[in-house]
């Protein structure tokens, strides 16, 4: 008898809520750096532009502020995703989002600073519970967890046009190699090399969980002085530099290094990296192939704090060492990346 | 009638309905008889040319590789789960191992150790055939090994080297093979370069979240006539195939809450028995006109609801808002 009476208040429940006003709404959770995309887009704008299955744009684009809940028409029939635009208060476009529209018309879509997007909302679906933004993994339909990016030059790599390398060599200490294809570090004589990617696509708030560096030895039959058995190790650059300038003797077209060749001088107590090495590669044998190092200590020091980000320096402990620099445009060829496995909070 | 009586006498006998109903009795029973034979001998054959032997089928585990760190509760579940299979079936299927203990196989430790040393030493192509012998002994099940995730690096390894030749195609059938055995699989940037991760996550993409076992996963394992009930971990725990003949039939995805009943009855809907209900489960039978007073009743209540929906859909208004959350 109960069941019977709970089946008809249920019933008449439904329709009187079919009778009311139907609510729905595109939620913009935005993610990344939250205080950061919240003072970009302060007395900004959201533009919303509907697409349809086959990615076509359904009338025009919708404007609404960026701080307050706005009513809107209802979203164009067969909408089925929604692309979000940021605009900061002078209309410069500052974030960028994209997100799914259901059947009713509601929906939502991941949003963060433009630099940010890759790290934040590549592959990301989210939805809104109890208030609140939920960020679940577009494929699998799981809670995000940790994500990858990769930084390099390579065509498959996440973020590119990151990328500064040269080297340093002691007796051509006022030559420029910023634009050779190689990067070499040796011991007779002194050769530096130094590398460096910019992490400005990783949130500040991101936990780095590992970060790798890996590169490739050039090829033996191009340089038969590589692949030297030797460790070589791995150092934080302390002083800015610049790639098209850097020599042994100076750091950019108007500065020295505080030691040549960026170096560190224990006796004068100057140093241009860090005293001791970040990491080290042992036995960096086979040309050709590709090497790894974790380097995650410095990769968390550089998104923490993005100023100190000045890259490594790289130097050998025995004969040469060449690696394939972001330069090389031989076919095949892997130029320096960096792997960042991270994970944003929810 | 006499013993020397003639054959024209004999046919010139009078008809007699005392001697002919005599020999209706004896000619049917013959008949009859032969006739029984018959069915009986051709039930026999019939029953041996339909495939129902008296011996039992033997019924394969195999579990497919991964270097999870509960892989052995893994391997734990899914024979008990062929146990069940075997008792569900009242001896019909029979649990036989695989693979079977290969003494005589490639030992893949010492072949790891060599093909390692030989990375190292920058001899790629050397490196390269070790653990192509090794690995090809894996697919036909010639192999021993007391590690299972060694399978996993060897498969790592080896595609670390065909990219390092630029040999995508190789490294991508290795990844392949790889994300198959183990749709949880996820590199470790520690371990791997990211070219492999990179070709790795391109795999996966490209096959989704539950890519499909292909006959040459199940290498030696996959013999015709035999059930195989193949084991992989899953998302949330574990994936269980049934291969008839080689060819996949059914699959079940057991979470970390679902019975091993409720997997046996997911791969084997069709044949096993389950043991008789209690009198008082048993389902009640209705009688076969309130299918009929049910339908209609579905009909109206169907109609209703599509007139209130169009009547309630003509009512209510509809609005859109934008929450930005940032």
């Amino acid at each position: 008898m109960s069941s019977r009476v709970y089946r008809s208040t249920s019933l008449l429940l439904l329709l009187w809520a079919s009778c009311g006003e139907d609510q729905h709404s595109i939620a913009l959770c935005g993610r990344g750096d939250h205080d950061q995309l919240t003072s970009a887009l302060a007395g900004g704008s959201f533009e919303l532009t509907f697409r349809d299955l086959a990615g076509n744009s359904l009338g025009q684009p919708l404007t609404v502020p960026a701080d307050r809940r706005t009513k809107i028409a209802t979203a164009p029939q067969h909408a089925t995703s929604v692309e979000v635009v940021g605009r900061a208060s002078d209309n410069t476009i500052v974030a960028h989002g994209t997100g799914a529209v259901d059947a009713g018309g509601g929906g939502c879509a991941c949003v963060a600073l433009l630099e940010q997007e890759k790290a934040a909302c590549a592959n990301i679906a989210c939805s809104v519970a109890m208030t609140r933004c939920t960020f679940v993994d577009a494929t699998s339909k799981q809670a995000a967890s940790a994500q990858t990016i990769v930084f390099g030059e390579n065509s498959t790599d996440d973020v590119s046009k990151v990328t500064a390398d040269t080297k340093l060599h002691s007796q051509q200490a006022n030559t420029v190699f910023g634009g050779d294809s190689s990067i070499g570090t040796d011991t007779q004589p002194p050769m530096t090399a130094l590398l460096r990617f910019e992490l400005a696509a990783l949130p500040q708030s991101a936990t780095v969980d590992v970060a790798v560096l890996a590169f490739d030895l050039v090829p033996a039959a191009q340089n038969p002085s590589s692949g030297s058995n030797q460790p070589i190790d791995f150092f934080q650059i302390l002083e800015s530099w610049s790639e098209s300038s850097a020599t042994w003797e100076h750091r950019d077209s108007a500065n020295l290094w505080s030691v040549a060749g960026c170096r560190y001088d224990s006796q004068a107590s100057k140093q241009s990296r860090a005293t001791n090495a970040g990491a080290a590669l042992v036995k960096p044998a086979t040309p050709g192939m590709t090497y790894t190092v974790d380097i995650t200590d410095l990769v968390r020091a550089w998104v923490s704090d993005p100023s100190s980000n000045f890259g490594l320096s790289i130097e050998a402990t025995g004969d040469e060492v060449d690696i394939v620099a972001h330069e090389d445009t031989t076919p095949g060829a892997m130029r320096p990346q960096l792997a960042v496995q991270y994970h944003l909070d929810p | 009638m006499g013993a020397g009586a003639s054959r024209a006498d004999r046919t010139s006998i009078p008809y007699d309905p005392g001697d002919f109903l005599v020999c209706w009795i004896v000619y049917s029973s013959v008949l009859v008889r032969v006739l029984g034979w018959s069915v009986l001998t051709l039930g026999v054959l019939a029953r041996t040319a339909s495939g129902q032997p008296a011996e039992p089928r033997a019924l394969s585990v195999l579990i497919l590789p991964s270097a999870r760190a509960d892989g052995s509760a893994i391997r734990s579940r899914i024979e008990r789960v062929a146990a069940l299979i075997s008792t569900r079936s009242r001896g019909s299927l029979r649990v036989a191992q695989h693979p079977p203990a290969v003494e005589d196989g490639v030992d893949l430790e010492s072949s790891m150790r060599a093909a390692t040393e030989l990375t190292n030493a920058g001899k790629l192509d050397e490196a390269a055939a070790t653990y192509d012998v090794a690995l090809d002994a894996c697919i036909r099940g010639q192999w021993r090994s007391t590690d299972p995730s060694l399978l996993v690096r060897m498969h790592l390894a080896r595609a670390s080297i065909a990219l390092a030749r630029h040999e995508g195609a190789v490294a991508d059938q290795l990844l392949e093979r790889l994300y198959r055995y183990d749709p949880t699989f996820e590199p470790s940037l520690t371990d791997l370069g990211p070219k492999v991760i990179g070709a790795f996550t391109r795999v996966r993409e490209r096959l989704g979240p539950r890519p499909n076992v292909r006959r040459e996963e199940l290498g030696g394992a996959c013999v015709d006539g035999r059930v195989l009930i193949v084991g992989r971990a899953a998302a949330g725990g574990v994936e269980i195939l049934r291969f008839d003949g080689c060819k996949q039939i059914a699959e079940a995805l057991m979470s970390s809450t679902a019975t091993d009943e409720d997997a046996v009855a997911s791969l084997f809907p069709e044949a096993l028995s389950s043991p008789a209900l209690p009198k008082k489960d048993r389902p009640r039978r209705r009688p076969k006109w309130i299918w009929g007073v049910v339908a209609a009743a579905a009909v109206a209540v169907t109609g209703l609801a599509v007139g209130l929906g169009i009547w309630a859909s003509e009512q209510k208004t509809s609005s859109l808002y934008v929450e930005p959350r940032l």
